[in-house]
């Protein structure tokens, strides 16, 4: 190696002001001076002279030949001393070559001292040129001036590292001293995001020296207490220490001087204007690098509104008390393990109990439900949650109820419970009503009739084991399908029809129509399709009971073809009769007497009138089993009623009775199924004949308004007593004082006017006044009759 | 006025046969009888009657099956004026082909009484 005495000396005066210790050392090596005696006193003064010349010469050997090693030595130490810095230490020459490195720069540098020595910088920094590192390098090496500086270095893989930097002109060229201070860059980080989350923490967080006096003081801390960190620091801690708890400052201390952390400690402070606010403080020792206590940091949270609420809370409880008392039947207290029984206030539902009660579980709980409340209760007391649970009590009145049970655990400020706070409501009622509920729902489930539940759309959301039956399809096949797979093709224009009604809130009752079974094959059903409503009243589906036909289908129509034959088998011999009554008094009258004669027109009548009760009958048959046809076309009403009228003549006549017709002419043609309204009218007619007075007057009105025709019959005979007006449309039924009159009614006649009116559109209402006389008046709209489509006539 | 007229009466229950018989007889009409659709049809082909009286509920063949095989019958029967008179309905399953066999007139017998019979067998032989 070979630098100039001048450089050497450069940087030993450097290395002095770096590493000390050995810097010292050197600088004693170089300092040392070289003490020459100056001895001459005659011959043996000169021979000692002489002497003393050689050993001055010896001395000056050695001395020269010491320092020769000296400087070795130097030259070896400095290199030791170079070698073992921690410091890079580099030279560079005018032409950016490395002219010496020390070990720490190849460390720093992670190249090896042959990789650097002889080589440009350029070379193994290709970028270096672009760096703000060399705009300064640069500067030293032309304008000869010194530079300190931090740096972060971008190494060409990439990893970065920071650098304390001094760059300083010398002979050679400039000398680079660098020290790594990434590690400490790092720490700076570190502390400056904990210094940042500090600074804006909503937590005051205030650090002191074990005397008290505050060295740090964040923005929280000035929010909390008012003073500004300058006003702060440097004043003792007390100064936020109401007067009432200034001894408290000292047993803090005295525990954190013992290394103790005391945690959430919830106390009082006082801030600069004098308000005190209640704090939760943590404070925790504040330790230097050996572990010595040298301070406490505290962290302080303002809690004075959750305490307010907690008073607030407190100064309320009797409000609280009102309100549950005002919403739930009975509030307790119970112990923190709930032995015990504080205080129990029932009102009317349980039995109150002022003293505490340790056998509350026998007194309140059915025994069947004891040991279920209690693990119920065991568990919230193990995770000190709320308890909550529906159970079964016994009520005051010694019956059993039911009860929805509430408690909170109350916790003290070490987090344990010290008291339960429940609230009880009385449920029976609505558990009653759940019951029923359930009760229903079982009926549904249990049900053979289909019920299925869809919404407005037709998806089927409920479908009971009638369901399943009647259609095949299993709960998980069909809810959530539409309902249109039920229905057959041909009928799809149903459903949509009745959701119009159903949607409106009407019901569509005993609705008979086909539906499709699973397996393809058509089910005769009747269906029952009722709005489905929430609580506010809101139609939000629609139910339909549906049931299964097909058998009363067959039952019905063996029925009607029995009916058929039977009136048949009748008919044959009254017919007969008929017949021979005729041609007897046809054919023979002068061969009979007037009693014979009068007694074969008594046969002939009663004959006729049996005629008549049969085809009624038939005519109710077909009625029940919707079976006959209604075929309107255009008709006179007048000519039907007439014709009506002749049937009735020998009647009226023989009743000594009168008609007066009040007809409207301008009532047009009509549609209307003769057959149809010659039974409705005759039935009428029928009736006023039979209930009449002697001498009676039977009035037939035929009119119109705007929309309607109607016909309207009225007699003045025995009227309708008033409580017997409610049945007479009913099937079989007659009244008490028209079983008086007449015997030969059959309860049939009034059941068939309102169902054939019903049936084809119009309406039959009647007004009547006992002994003073009844009026029927049957209307129906202008467009006549509705047509019915069936297999049998009417007689 | 004496009527004049074949009338052939095809029942199988003998009293309203008789009534009718007798009636329409005792009108000057010359009447023969049967009593079942077999002997009914028999009587009908052979004698060619100017009306036929038929009934429907009758033993062997019924009134609607003997009325289908004598309209079957080119020379006679296909034209013959036939009312048909019985206690089933016209909508009966058992007549619902009546349209097809182009009865003449079809009467309910309770409805009818004699007279009304024998004015309907007089207003379809002078309707010819």
């Amino acid at each position: 190696m070979t630098l100039s005495e001048e450089t050497k000396h450069y940087i030993v005066e450097k290395l002095s002001s770096l590493t000390p210790i050995f810097a010292r050392a050197s600088i004693g090596d170089f300092s040392q001076d070289i003490d020459i005696p100056d001895e001459d006193d005659g011959f043996m003064e000169l021979y000692a002279g002489i002497q003393v010349m050689l050993d001055v010469i010896r001395q000056k050997i050695a001395i020269l030949e010491e320092e020769v090693t000296e400087r070795k030595k130097i030259d070896e130490r400095l290199q030791h001393v170079l070698d073992n810095m921690i410091e890079g230490f580099q030279i560079i020459d005018f032409d950016w070559r490395y002219l010496y490195v020390n070990t720490a720069v190849t460390l720093q540098t992670q190249k090896l001292k042959e990789d650097l020595l002889g080589h440009t910088m350029m070379e193994l920094y290709p970028d270096i040129e672009k760096t703000e590192l060399f705009t300064y390098l640069k500067r030293t090496m032309e304008q000869r001036s010194a530079h300190q500086m931090e740096n972060e270095f971008v190494f060409p893989d990439g990893h970065t590292g920071w650098f304390e930097l001094r760059i300083e002109p010398i002979t050679e060229g400039i000398f680079i001293l660098s020290l790594d201070i990434t590690q400490r860059k790092k720490q700076q980080e570190e502390l400056q995001r904990i210094v940042s989350i500090v600074e804006s923490t909503e937590d005051a967080v205030i650090g002191k020296d074990l005397n008290g006096i505050i060295t740090n003081w964040n923005p929280a801390a000035e929010r909390l207490y008012g003073y500004s960190q300058q006003e702060a620091v440097g004043k003792p801690i007390t100064i936020i220490f109401p007067p009432d708890k200034k001894e408290e400052f000292e047993s803090i201390m005295s525990r954190i001087r013992k290394g103790e952390k005391i945690d959430h400690f919830e106390t009082k402070r006082i801030a600069k204007e004098g308000k005190v606010i209640d704090v939760s403080v943590t404070v925790s020792p504040i330790k230097d690098g050996k572990d010595v206590i040298i301070g406490a940091s505290s962290i302080g949270r303002n809690i004075t509104d959750s305490k307010k609420a907690e008073r607030t809370l407190r100064e309320s409880e009797e409000h609280f008390r009102a309100l549950v008392n005002a919403t739930s039947s009975v509030i307790y207290r119970m112990s923190p393990d709930w032995s015990e029984m504080r205080e129990l206030q029932g009102k009317k539902f349980l039995a109150n109990t002022g003293e505490p009660l340790r056998n509350w579980l026998e007194k309140y709980i059915h025994p069947k439900d004891q040991q279920h409340v209690m693990s119920v209760i065991n568990e919230a007391i193990k995770t000190k949650s709320i308890f909550q649970l529906e159970h079964q009590v016994k009520q005051a009145d010694g019956t059993l109820g039911w009860t929805f049970s509430r408690a909170i655990p109350i916790l003290n400020n070490e987090g344990e419970i010290v008291e339960w706070f429940g609230a009880a409501s009385d449920i029976t009622e609505r558990k009653k009503q759940e019951e029923e509920l359930s009760r229903l729902a079982a009926i549904v489930e249990s049900s053979d009739d289909a019920i299925i539940g869809k919404t407005l759309d037709g998806i089927i959301t409920t479908w009971n084991k009638g369901a399943e039956n009647l259609y095949g399809y299993t709960e998980e096949e069909i809810v959530g399908k539409p309902n249109n797979m039920l229905i057959p093709q041909d009928r799809s224009n149903e459903w949509s029809e009745f959701i119009d009604k159903i949607s409106k809130g009407e019901t569509i009752k005993n609705f008979e129509t086909v539906r499709l079974h699973k397996d393809g094959r058509s089910i005769d059903v009747s269906i029952t399709f009722s709005p489905i409503k929430d609580g506010s009243g809101t139609i939000t589906g629609c139910s339909a009971i549906v049931r299964d036909i097909t058998e009363r289908k067959k039952i019905d129509s063996m029925k009607n073809e029995f009916v058929a034959l039977a009136s048949h088998q009748l008919k044959t011999p009254l017919t007969s009769i008929k017949w021979y009554s005729e041609l007897l008094l046809k054919h023979h009258d002068q061969h009979l007497s007037e009693k014979q004669k009068e007694y074969l027109h008594e046969i002939h009548k009663s004959n006729k009138r049996m005629i008549y009760l049969i085809n009624s009958l038939l005519n109710v048959s077909r009625i029940d089993l919707g079976t006959f046809i209604v075929s309107p076309v255009p008709s006179q009403l007048t000519q039907i009623i007439d014709e009506v009228l002749e049937e009735f003549a020998v009647q009226i006549t023989e009743h000594n009775m009168h008609v007066e017709k009040q007809y409207d002419h301008n009532v047009p043609t009509i549609l209307l199924d003769a057959n149809v309204m010659r039974i409705i009218v005759s039935n009428l007619i029928l009736n006023a004949i039979r209930y009449s007075i002697d001498h009676g007057v039977i009035t037939i009105q035929i009119s119109k308004d705007d929309q309607r025709v109607h016909i309207a019959i009225k007699d003045n005979g025995i009227g309708i007593p008033l409580g017997e007006r409610e049945k007479i449309f009913k099937k079989f039924s007659r009244a008490d004082n028209a079983m008086m009159q007449n015997t030969d009614g059959s309860g049939l006649g009034l059941y068939m006017v309102k169902s054939l009116v019903d049936q084809t559109g119009g309406t039959v209402i009647f007004t009547s006044e006992e002994n003073k006389g009844t009026e029927f008046v049957v209307s129906f709209p202008l467009s006549g009759m509705k047509e019915k489509i069936g297999t049998r006539q009417l007689h | 006025m004496e009527k004049t007229g074949r009338i052939l009466i095809i029942e199988d229950e003998q009293s309203l046969l008789t009534a009718m018989e007798d009636e329409l007889s005792a009108q000057g009409y010359t009447v023969s009888v049967a009593h079942n659709g077999e002997e009914g049809l028999h009587a009908a082909i052979n004698q060619k009657p100017d009306l036929i009286i038929l009934d429907i509920l009758m033993p062997k063949l019924n009134g609607m099956a003997m009325l289908k095989k004598l309209r079957g019958d080119e020379e006679y029967g296909k034209t013959a004026k036939v009312i048909v008179l019985t206690n089933l309905e016209a909508d009966d399953k058992m007549v619902s082909d009546v349209v097809e066999t182009q009865p003449t007139y079809y009467l309910i017998k309770s409805d009818v009484n004699i007279d009304g019979i024998a004015e309907k067998v007089k207003e379809v032989l002078e309707g010819n």
